[in-house]
């Protein structure tokens, strides 16, 4: 009865060692992977939020990257760049956004986010994002509150969750420069 | 078992024992993850590439699992699928990964898998188990892009499928059928229909 | 996530109800829901495993996965705790006490495949609670399911009387009812404060 017993732990044990080395050798070259589309997807996006820069230089504090400082070909300042998150009506919305030396905003994406398919989920739609390029700083807010951006219809949260993202990512921006 | 045919097996698992819809099994992914077609292909693939690769382990090792501690091993050797098709779609297909989120760990838990591991793998040759596995996951396929297609044509009016546009119908988007509450009325009307559909048949037989 | 120990509670039960909003146990929930008294004992069975199931894998997480860099074990290690916690529990109650044993104990094998437990603390982890925040949530979500599944079986009770047709009967009948429920929940549950 007693070998019958070890058999079976050893075989329990055998097949979780081999489960674990599978996952172990196969986790290290997804997460490489995953690594590189992570910086990939950021690059993208500085792109998108601010086109008309040629390069763009983060602003470190210790390891963690505040913003980003947008350059035109000639070395010149043109603006600023950011990741923020903010929190959405179900969860955190990642975004990316991207302002000129005066604080008029160059280009807005959506990072990630888990609003309600078809509702909150819309702020990732041209037609919502589409709205922010050439909004100055003191007109970003909702139209019916005199602004320039129009809500996403049934999702006035996730609507302004991305405005007041902004502006606290803008803040953030002045408080360091 | 003489009787089994390749076609036979793999379209049982399609029709008269299909996860959803007659087993019902696997109901939270079922619903969870259906609101939009685009999602539902998704989690029905992984879910597809972890029935395949459990029923193809614990059928080869079938001789080889002690009865007493078959369920644990089980579940280590579907566990093992899940992460490997976790981490893969976590790196190579980000953008998916989100939006079903914690339904692919949960993945583990999906009756249906450790079902056809105990009721079907453990007892039948690799070849069969390929089979079933397939039947079954294709079952899986057409009951969660068939709920998934209802509630995005209505839900937003239209059907959005890796950037194009299949099919868009004028009508006022009924947001209802994208909330959980639009789930249960899906799943609730095609069961009822399913069910229609047997009493009929079972009439006329009579 | 700095989320207060209130809205952990609200989400918990009310506002993303394990259940009706986030679709997690429903095969317990269709299965067991057709009458009060099994609906009461798979749910108090629930309760008490995911509440020892948070603390259990917290401290797995932060102290063991998390510090030797195996974060890719992590669903294949909660799945073995929690077969492993429920087996001592079943064990332990029928040790000391038979008669919860004899109104527990049928429920209690089939926990482990129990998709909410398992989706409490995947979701601990992922909303990075810290140790009270994970017990909190593990409270709140098993109130949330008990709550809703004694709703659902007094509801399935009464409605015993009710003639629906042929094929409406059974399943696509508790599935309309939870619509309905869903639909409260969603909607009136949103304007809590959190």
């Amino acid at each position: 009865m007693n070998k019958e017993y070890v058999m079976v732990m050893v075989k329990i044990v055998l097949l979780s060692v081999i489960a674990a080395v599978i996952l172990g050798a196969l986790y290290i070259p997804t997460q490489a992977q995953l690594k590189v589309y992570q910086e990939e997807q950021k690059q993208l996006s500085l792109k998108i939020v601010n086109p008309d820069a040629d390069h763009f230089e983060p602003v470190k504090s210790g390891e963690e990257t505040l913003y980003y400082l947008a350059f035109d070909a000639g070395n010149n300042l043109i603006g600023y760049c950011f990741f923020h998150d903010q929190p959405g009506s179900q969860g955190t919305i990642t975004l990316a956004g991207g302002v000129d030396t005066g604080y008029t905003v160059t280009g807005v994406k959506i990072m990630a986010h888990s609003e309600t398919p078809g509702l909150g989920a819309k702020i990732t739609e041209e037609s919502f994002t589409g709205q922010f390029p050439g909004v100055a700083e003191d007109d970003l807010m909702l139209s019916k509150d005199g602004g320039a951006i129009d809500a996403i219809t049934g999702a006035t949260v996730s609507s302004v969750a991305v405005i007041d993202g902004l502006h606290a990512a803008m803040n953030e921006i002045k408080a360091n420069e | 078992m003489a009787d089994m045919t390749i076609a036979g097996e793999f379209f049982r698992g399609i029709v008269k024992d299909n996860p959803v819809f007659a087993l019902v099994l696997g109901l939270c992914p079922t619903l969870a993850v259906t609101t939009s077609v685009e999602n539902a292909i998704g989690m029905a693939g992984a879910t597809l590439f972890v029935l395949v690769g459990s029923n193809v382990m614990v059928s080869a090792l079938r001789k080889q699992i002690p009865p007493i501690t078959r369920i644990p091993m089980f579940i280590i050797i579907i566990c093992t699928f899940v992460t490997i098709i976790d981490m893969a779609m976590e790196a190579y297909t980000p953008p998916l990964y989100e939006a079903l989120g914690i339904f692919i760990p949960l993945i583990v838990v999906n009756c249906i898998i450790i079902g056809r591991a105990e009721a079907y793998a453990n007892r039948n040759t690799i070849k069969f188990s390929v089979v079933d596995a397939l039947g079954i996951g294709a079952g899986f396929f057409v009951a969660l892009v068939a709920i998934g297609a209802i509630r995005e044509l209505l839900g937003t009016g239209e059907i959005v499928l890796f950037g194009l546009k299949l099919i868009s119908i004028p009508i006022e988007p009924a947001t209802f059928m994208i909330l959980p509450g639009g789930a249960f009325m899906t799943i609730g009307v095609l069961m009822a229909m399913v069910n229609y559909n047997k009493i009929r048949k079972a009439r006329k037989g009579a | 996530m700095e989320d207060s120990l209130f809205s952990i509670a609200v989400n918990g039960i009310f506002v993303q109800n394990f259940l009706l909003v986030q679709f997690l146990g429903l095969c317990s929930f269709v299965g067991v829901s057709k009458e009060t008294k099994s609906a009461a004992g798979m749910s108090a069975a629930v309760l008490f495993v995911m509440i020892i199931a948070s603390i259990a894998s917290f401290l797995i997480y932060t102290y063991l996965l998390l510090p030797m860099g195996l974060t890719f074990l992590t669903t294949i290690s909660f799945i073995i705790v929690i077969a492993f916690l429920v087996q001592l529990v079943e064990f332990i109650i029928r040790k000391f006490s038979p008669p919860l044993y004899r109104s527990l104990g049928i429920f209690l094998p089939l926990i482990t495949t129990n998709c909410a437990i398992l989706g409490v603390v995947i979701l601990n982890t992922r909303l990075e609670y810290g140790f009270v925040q994970s017990v909190f949530y593990g409270i709140s979500a098993g109130l949330g399911y008990t709550m809703v599944m004694l709703l659902m079986a007094a509801i399935r009770e009464k409605s015993n009387a009710i003639k629906v047709p042929e094929a409406v009967e059974g399943l696509p009948h508790a599935f309309f009812i939870t619509t309905l429920l869903s639909m409260a929940f969603v909607s009136y549950f949103q304007v809590i404060p959190t």
